[in-house]
């Protein structure tokens, strides 16, 4: 059973992609279709859980086949079947390989077998796991229900409310898991091991689509081993899953910047929408997006495709607005909401940052490579060519999650341990969208060229 | 830019410009400087990930993930066969074992009264469990469907008036239950009070 619910749910993310658009590659709509589709899924079933339907494996398996009819009745009506016929592009790649390429996709398939074999053989251990997602997910399972089990009650937990208390946390790891549990899994580790391999098809399925093949492996390479995040991909922490959702987005989002393809732009808003439906503090890269968005349209005098994208983007928000609002799922406050001034705060912020990007052990070369990049993409950037928008978007990413951290009253803990444990995870989601930088730069892509003829069958 | 974006991409409505390039066989040429470009990057993967100069900082981050990865690996083969229940033993150790002893030992309906951090690792005494097993979520994993209820809560909620049993642990808790017990076990579960 547990298969069966896997395998619908990422067909229903295959449909969700083709109904988007037919001009995916495959490689994107394998990539996309674990991450959208379990993201669909965990929203049908809030939705059943708003109107007090049981969450069972029948009852999940039900909706998740009703949404998998109902996407596929769009694709066939709108986008028509053809759409979803397999166009072999990969072959292409085959037909033009370079050895380079091969060796490449063998380092990251073996090193990504051994990661997806530790993240499923060793059950959830951390403590975040087991002190929030893991054990809310199991428990919500068991319960039937996720905003009315056990351990949401008051009256059983009365430290639930607290600052920072898990009641808040954003839906989308806690049901996930809840999914697998309710289909019969021993440990809910399915979950982070196939968000991290689906993300690594998608990441260089989206490469691919802005660069040569060869160099889109050695930066997928480059972002899977960043040494910390791959790490925390076979844990069950939500910080991996997030940047998956935010980089992707971003990525797609800076793409159709540059192709003006509306699919990414759609693609992009949807990835966005679902990283806030997976952490809380996701908000900031919907913000970038729409800052640099509105920039865009501002410049181009047309406003509806930056609405679009910004409605699309905050759905999965609102639907956990409602659900909070409803279940009464609340924590006191922890955010400081007036204007403030504390230099020490601001300070212990900015070397906390810098010790992050100039520390290889977390992120490898990541953030040295991405800084050289930049300087040596200026020109094109300065002549319109290089990829300022996406270079933007990371910039105030970072910004923002400065501002969110020096508004937060640290009540539970130091500002200090917070900067020097939490936020080396806040910053996975730079990885990989630093690595898309300096792969899409155009110095990059014309090197790129040069290897494709240099090394690839004519 | 336009021009050079189409030509790299790899979607379906590409397709009939990448299959235009009519593929043609292995040339000479093309096997040496593929050899060549292989050669050079299997040498940097061994100088970078594989065998790293000490002090060389940007390169230990990848040569720590890959051993990771490779020590993981040998560890999955050695104990392939496994139960789940082993494996958390594995990683959570004592504190996983005893509560599965507690789960065992306790009716499903069970309200269990959990000893705080202190009983778990006392001041001065060695310790002999790992992780959070006094955190009320984290013993939850491993007791659902039972209750937990920790000493914070004692008296502050409706629950804490309902504890069937006491959890004992490096001899602490006795002070919680009805009755006084003769042998004082370390690690325990206890009935809160004697059936009459």
């Amino acid at each position: 059973m547990l298969i069966f619910g896997i395998v619908l749910t990422c067909l229903s993310g295959i449909l969700l992609t083709a109904f988007i658009s037919s001009r995916f590659s495959w490689t994107e709509r394998i990539g996309l279709s674990f991450p959208l589709g379990m993201t669909l899924q965990t929203i049908v079933m809030a939705l059943l859980d708003l109107v007090h339907i049981p969450l069972t494996a029948a009852s999940v398996l039900t909706a998740g086949a009703v949404v998998f009819a109902l996407l596929l009745f769009l694709v066939i009506r709108y986008r028509g079947i053809d759409s979803l016929r397999f166009t072999p592009a990969m072959l292409n790649d085959w037909r033009q390989a370079n050895l380079l390429w091969v060796l490449l996709l063998v380092i990251i398939a073996y090193c990504e077998y051994m990661n997806f074999s530790k993240c499923i053989f060793f059950p959830p251990s951390d403590r975040d796991s087991l002190a929030a997602f893991d054990t809310l997910g199991f428990v919500a399972a068991h319960d039937h229900t996720y905003m009315r089990m056990s351990l949401f009650d008051a009256d059983y937990n009365p430290s639930i409310h607290r600052a920072g208390g898990s009641i808040a946390y954003a839906p989308f790891v806690q049901m996930s898991y809840a999914y697998v549990y309710l289909l019969g899994a021993e440990t809910s580790k399915a979950i982070p091991a196939l968000m991290y391999l689906f993300f690594i098809i998608a990441f260089y399925g989206i490469l691919r689509r802005n660069t040569g093949k060869t160099l889109a492996a050695l930066a997928t390479l480059f972002m899977m081993m960043a040494p910390e995040m791959l790490a925390f991909s076979s844990l069950s922490a939500t910080n991996v899953m997030q940047a998956v959702f935010a980089s992707l987005g971003i990525a797609y989002t800076a793409s159709w910047l540059r192709s003006r393809n509306d699919h990414e732009l759609y693609a992009g808003a949807l990835l966005l929408g679902a990283n806030m439906w997976c952490r809380n503090e996701g908000v900031i890269f919907i913000g970038a997006a729409c800052i640099v968005l509105l920039v865009d349209c501002i410049r181009r005098k047309s406003y509806r495709k930056g609405l679009y994208f910004t409605g699309l983007a905050l759905i999965p928000a609102v639907i956990w607005f409602i659900y909070m609002k409803i279940g009464g799922l609340y924590t006191e406050g922890m955010a400081i909401t007036h204007l403030f001034w504390d230099g020490e705060k601001a300070g212990n912020i900015v070397n906390g940052f810098w010790a992050l990007f100039t520390n290889p052990l977390y992120y490898g070369c990541t953030f040295p490579v991405f800084a050289i990049f930049i300087l040596a993409d200026i020109w094109f950037m300065i002549k319109g060519k290089g990829n300022l928008a996406l270079l933007s978007m990371i910039v105030l990413s970072i910004l923002f999650y400065g501002l969110v951290i020096y508004h937060v009253n640290y009540v539970w803990d130091s500002i200090q341990n917070v900067l020097a444990y939490s936020a080396k995870r806040f910053f996975f989601c730079f990885v990989p969208m630093c690595w898309y930088f300096v792969a899409t730069a155009q110095i990059t892509r014309k090197g790129s060229d040069y290897i494709e003829k240099f090394l690839s069958l004519k | 830019m336009k021009a050079h974006s189409s030509k790299s991409q790899n979607a379906p409505s590409q397709k009939g410009k990448a299959t235009t390039t009519s593929p043609g066989g292995f040339t000479f040429s093309w096997i040496i400087k593929n050899i060549l470009a292989v050669v050079i990057v299997l040498f940097l993967f061994n100088k970078l990930v594989l065998k790293i100069e000490p002090g060389n900082n940007w390169a230990s981050g990848y040569n720590w993930a890959y051993n990771m990865l490779k020590g993981n690996a040998k560890t999955i083969r050695q104990y392939a066969y496994t139960t789940t229940d082993n494996r958390f033993e594995m990683k959570l150790g004592l504190s996983h074992v005893y509560l599965r002893y507690l789960k065992e030992n306790t009716p499903e309906n069970a309200v269990i009264l959990l000893p705080s951090q202190e009983a778990f690792f006392p001041k001065g005494e060695e310790h002999i469990f790992s992780g959070e097993p006094f955190n009320k979520l984290w013993a939850t994993r491993f007791l659902y469907p039972r209750r937990v209820i920790i000493p914070s809560e004692l008296g502050k909620t409706p629950w804490s008036e309902r504890i069937t049993h006491v959890a004992i642990v490096n001899g602490r808790g006795y002070e919680y239950l009805d009755y006084e017990v003769g042998q004082k076990a370390p690690h325990t579960v206890l009935p809160i009070r004697i059936k009459q």
